[in-house]
């Protein structure tokens, strides 16, 4: 039917019915003129003409019905009727709401940080110009780019503009009020074009200011600019101390900009000393943006050709070194990527989940209301318009629950976007936008319709009228129950298959922290102390001075068992180094040997209780002047002198400025330097006298008895030096649960879905039950008055219960091998099949749906037969 | 109870309408009254079902309908073919033509 005619009579709704009323008087005032001409009397003709005729009221209802009118007349009398039923029976309503705003409201949630993350894009000018550049070499993954290839790269590209490099920085702000280390980044002055952002306040960094002694400029963001600044636009020009050296404000960037590394203060890259001409440190993080017209693949293939020429003019390039640019979004979002699409899996089995209950309770309402349908049925209401009820129901639930659902991730998002959740997404930022609204409607529309469709078919098919139906009671049929025990079976299997999930990460997580650490984390204080490049130069003798002193200080205070340095903590991860082995041919001069290397103070291993394998500790005469010394641990005794004692062998060390040699004195056991999940990898330890950098971390053993030693300790490293910050004060318990935030995250919400799942699940066995002993009430009192004990009202009862149960089981089991390979990326320590979770979740599952099977069981031997009888 | 004989085949309708509409404009009791006449008794059309199917053909764009007098000055509605429901009633005697042919075909299989 044409919309415009439609729609024409929809605006002459009144006309329409004026002229069908006209039209029929002047048809049965035809026909009984006709009539009486033809020998009837008058009163007969007229009747004669209205038999003809039929039922004139359905007949304008039917010609109505073909017009837009009727048929919106009809869906506001459905969903009248709806709001009705659904407020005559609250209970279910707010339940059936309840489990679909759950549903909705994580799906929601999940898809709005999906949205944010990988699918809008980034909040950047033209952002899909912009790419990470990095470098690519044999047999390694993407690694930073150097800054000498960073500098030929944006010298030389044809294809790519504003090409910027950045790396991590540390900035301790001294400006009169109370010292503070925030995260910062060092970025080059394209960094700010090539993304296309303006400052909010002053300016952004010049060309000029990336070199040597123009560098003396900062950027802050909005919020340390709120925070420490009072939002005061005098801010801007102001000098203040940033890792002791006077810089200037220039500029504040705009609210919630707080990239790269979620930092709050922005320095310009300087190439000094070694970085500037290393090509094989790959420190730097580059942001580029496509020039106009060209596509990532030319870009690919031009840097190809600069690739080649730098390696063509250079030496000390890491062999198979090509540049490789990607799509910046998607680079970005890589890591997120997996957990995204199994927490939005995981979130649609929940949904789903949700729908088969409340699937299964229409069903069941459906089965109570058979007598309704039965007398609209016979009224001569068609099927089809039993059908459109009872999905104007059950899209009326949808919608409900779709608004309540889109307040419950209105309050989630509100968690995204506080710490830790803040920093995973960045300064793409999560919000609620017209895509988000759409997903959430479009959610609740199939919601509604999945959930009613089987439940409408069904009821209006069962709502054949019979007269003993009318009278007696509803029973419902066996396709019923049949389709309730289906719905059981699923939900059990889905939850399953999320439970295993849930069940796998939190196994993985339990590995994680059951790893042996290597050393006695227990009662240690760890706190940084970044020493400034103008006060203390790296491997200065003032530098080597001033932590001499400081740990000094430290041992005497109260309360502190023994102290030590380390430049980077365990579990931080830190740097590493080429080696070569003195007295050992060179295997490949192109790919030699890696170790990490960690500069430590000799009380370092005693702080931390790692035990001494073989040979001895560094000492206090292990000084500058003294023959070089190193310590190596285990796993590098054992990769590289597997037969050997290598006490006495000869090491050089050749990525830190030039190449320096040392002796193996002793062996420690192996620590995990790196990330708690990562394997231990071969490792050298110098002493900080004979070489060191500006990164030291001090880490006190306390006296468990002792009290409040924390000032004590301030002020005696402010003792040495009163201006020097103090940052980062962490346990190694904190220090842990820093590096696994994102596991911890992945597991809580896969763990809180699940859970969802389990409760979403037990109800709806819960439900089925409780219904099936309902219906049975007559059944069991009859039963109850025969003489029958509870014992064998129960086992039926719980029977089919346990049934439905394991036949769920059954299932899940199936479908979770064959998913849980998308988690691999996610687990540590298990396969995805690890049987032990799978036989813990099933034994959980059966757990529970007995505890939901309980109460309706309960409730059958309960039955009074006197009750029971009288039903009838 | 077994439905008159004379009931309109059921789809047929709308091809009758179209048909009678096809001399010139007519209201709907001159509509039941030519069908009647011209298939001399044998086709009746249901007036319950024939209103309901000149409002949809009228939807369609099939007819047009305006107000007019009949000859004994009573007020009626007329329908009439619009340039659509002309080819519409083409496709559709073509299409009942096929059917039939196809039906006597079979009927005169032995």
């Amino acid at each position: 039917m044409s919309l415009f005619a439609r729609l024409k009579a929809m605006i002459h709704r009144d006309r329409l019915d004026r002229d069908l009323d006209q039209e029929l008087r002047s048809h049965l005032e035809m026909r009984a003129a006709d009539n009486v001409a033809a020998g009837m009397a008058p009163t007969e003709a007229r009747y004669d003409a209205q038999r003809r005729f039929g039922n004139t009221t359905l007949m304008k209802e039917d010609t109505r019905a073909t017009d837009i009118i009727g048929w919106l007349d009809t869906a506001a009398c459905d969903l009248r009727y709806a709001l009705r039923t659904l407020r005559r029976s609250p209970g279910f309503t707010v339940i059936a709401i309840l489990t679909l705003a759950l549903g909705i409201g994580a799906n929601t949630t999940i898809f709005s940080v999906i949205n944010a993350v990988l699918l809008r894009p980034l909040p950047y000018p033209n952002a899909k110009q912009l790419v990470r550049v990095e470098e690519r070499h044999e047999g390694w993954t993407a690694t930073g780019i150097s800054y000498a290839n960073f500098l030929d790269l944006k010298n030389n590209s044809q294809s790519l503009s504003d090409v910027s490099a950045m790396r991590w920085w540390t900035a301790n702000i001294a400006d009169g009020g109370e010292p503070e280390s925030v995260q910062s980044a060092l970025v080059s002055a394209e960094y700010f074009s090539a993304l296309g952002i303006q400052p909010f306040l002053g300016r952004v960094f010049t060309a000029e200011e990336d070199q040597s002694g123009k560098d003396n400029v900062i950027l802050i963001a909005h919020g340390l600019w709120q925070r420490r600044y009072g939002s005061n636009p005098q801010a801007v020009g102001r000098k203040i101390k940033v890792n002791d050296e006077l810089r200037t404000i220039v500029g504040v960037m705009p609210p919630g900009f707080r990239e790269p590394f979620h930092c709050e203060i922005w320095a310009p890259l300087v190439a000094n000393g070694e970085l500037a001409t290393n090509r094989r440190s790959h420190l730097l993080f580059s942001v580029a943006r496509l020039k106009p017209g060209i596509s990532l693949n030319q870009a690919n293939a031009e840097m190809q050709l600069v690739s080649n020429r730098i390696q063509a003019q250079n030496s000390g390039i890491d062999p198979g070194f090509t540049f490789s640019a990607a799509d910046f979004q998607e680079r970005s979002a890589a890591p997120l990527r997996t957990p995204l699409l199994v927490l939005f899996c995981a979130a649609g089995c929940v949904l789903l989940i949700a729908c088969t209950n409340l699937a299964s309770l229409l069903l069941a309402r459906g089965a109570a209301r058979n007598k309704e349908f039965a007398i609209r049925v016979s009224l001569g209401a068609p099927r089809s318009r039993l059908v459109r009820q009872l999905l104007t129901e059950s899209l009326l639930l949808g919608g409900l629950g779709g608004a309540v659902g889109f307040i419950l991730a209105f309050w989630c998002l509100a968690l995204v976007k506080e710490p830790p959740l803040n920093e995973l997404v960045g300064y793409a930022g999560v919000s609620l936008d017209m895509r988000v609204l759409l997903f959430s409607v479009g959610v609740s529309l199939v919601t509604g319709i999945l959930c009613g469709l089987v439940p409408a078919f069904h009821s209006a098919r069962g709502s054949t009228i019979t007269a003993a139906q009318l009278h007696g009671r509803a029973t419902a049929g066996i396709r019923n129950v049949r389709l309730r025990s289906f719905f059981v079976v699923s939900e059990v299997a889905l939850a399953f298959v999320l439970l295993v999930g849930a069940g796998l990460l939190i196994h993985s997580f339990g590995a994680i922290l059951r790893q042996p650490l290597g050393f006695n984390p227990d009662n240690v204080l760890t706190m940084q102390l970044f020493l400034s490049e103008a006060r203390y130069p790296s491997d200065s003798p003032q530098a080597k001075q001033y932590l001499h002193r400081v740990l000094e200080k430290l041992e005497s205070v109260r309360g502190v068992q023994s102290v030590g340095m380390i430049d980077a903590l365990p579990l931080t991860g830190g740097a590493s180094t080429d080696i070569e082995i003195v007295g050992r041919p060179i295997p490949d001069p192109n790919n030699e040997p890696e170790v990490d290397i960690r500069i430590v103070s000799p009380g370092f291993f005693r702080t931390l209780e790692i035990p001494l394998r073989a040979g001895r500790w560094f000492t206090e005469r292990d000084t500058s002047e003294a023959p070089r010394v190193m310590i190596i641990n285990e796993t590098m005794a054992r990769q590289f002198w597997p037969n050997e004692n290598p006490i006495g062998r000869r090491v050089t060390m050749k990525d830190w400025g030039p190449p320096l040699t040392g002796e193996i004195i002793g062996i420690a056991a192996d620590v995990r330097l790196d990330s708690p999940a990562a394997p231990i990898a071969p490792a050298l330890y110098w002493p900080y006298p004979q070489f060191l950098n500006p990164f030291s971390s001090i880490i006190v053993r306390l006296d468990p008895q002792a009290r409040l030693v924390l000032p004590d300790i301030k002020s005696a490293i402010w003792s040495v030096d009163k201006e020097q910050s103090i940052a980062s004060i962490q346990t190694f318990d904190d220090i842990l649960a820093d590096t696994l935030t994102t596991r911890r995250i992945n597991m809580s919400i896969l763990a809180t879905l699940a859970a969802l799942a389990l409760l979403l699940a037990s109800l709806g066995i819960y439900g089925v039950l409780a219904n099936s002993v309902a219906q049975r009430t007559q059944e069991i009192g009859v039963r109850l008055a025969l003489g029958a004990r509870p014992g064998q009202v129960l086992a039926p009862v719980v029977g089919q219960g346990f049934r439905l149960t394991m036949i769920g089981l059954a299932l899940g089991f199936a479908v979770a091998l064959a998913v849980s390979r998308l988690l691999t990326g996610l687990l540590f320590g298990i396969k995805a099949t690890d049987p032990l979770t799978f036989l813990a979740v099933a034994a959980l599952l059966t757990l529970v749906s007995l505890a939901a099977c309980y109460i309706p069981a309960r409730r059958a031997t309960r039955v009074d037969p006197i009750v029971a009888l009288r039903y009838e | 109870m077994a439905k008159a004989q004379n009931e309109v085949l059921q789809g047929t309708l709308a091809l009758l309408v179209l048909k009678s509409l096809a001399r010139g404009p007519m209201h709907g009791y001159g509509i039941t009254l030519h069908i009647q006449l011209v298939s001399k008794d044998v086709l009746r059309v249901e007036e319950g079902s024939l209103y309901p199917a000149l409002h949809r053909m009228e939807q369609d764009g099939w007819i047009s309908a305006e107000w007019g007098t009949t000859e004994n000055n009573r007020h009626a509605r007329y329908y009439q073919l619009t340039a659509r429901g002309r080819k519409q009633l083409a496709d559709e005697e073509k299409n009942w033509a096929r059917l039939t042919q196809a039906v006597a075909q079979v009927l005169q299989f032995v």
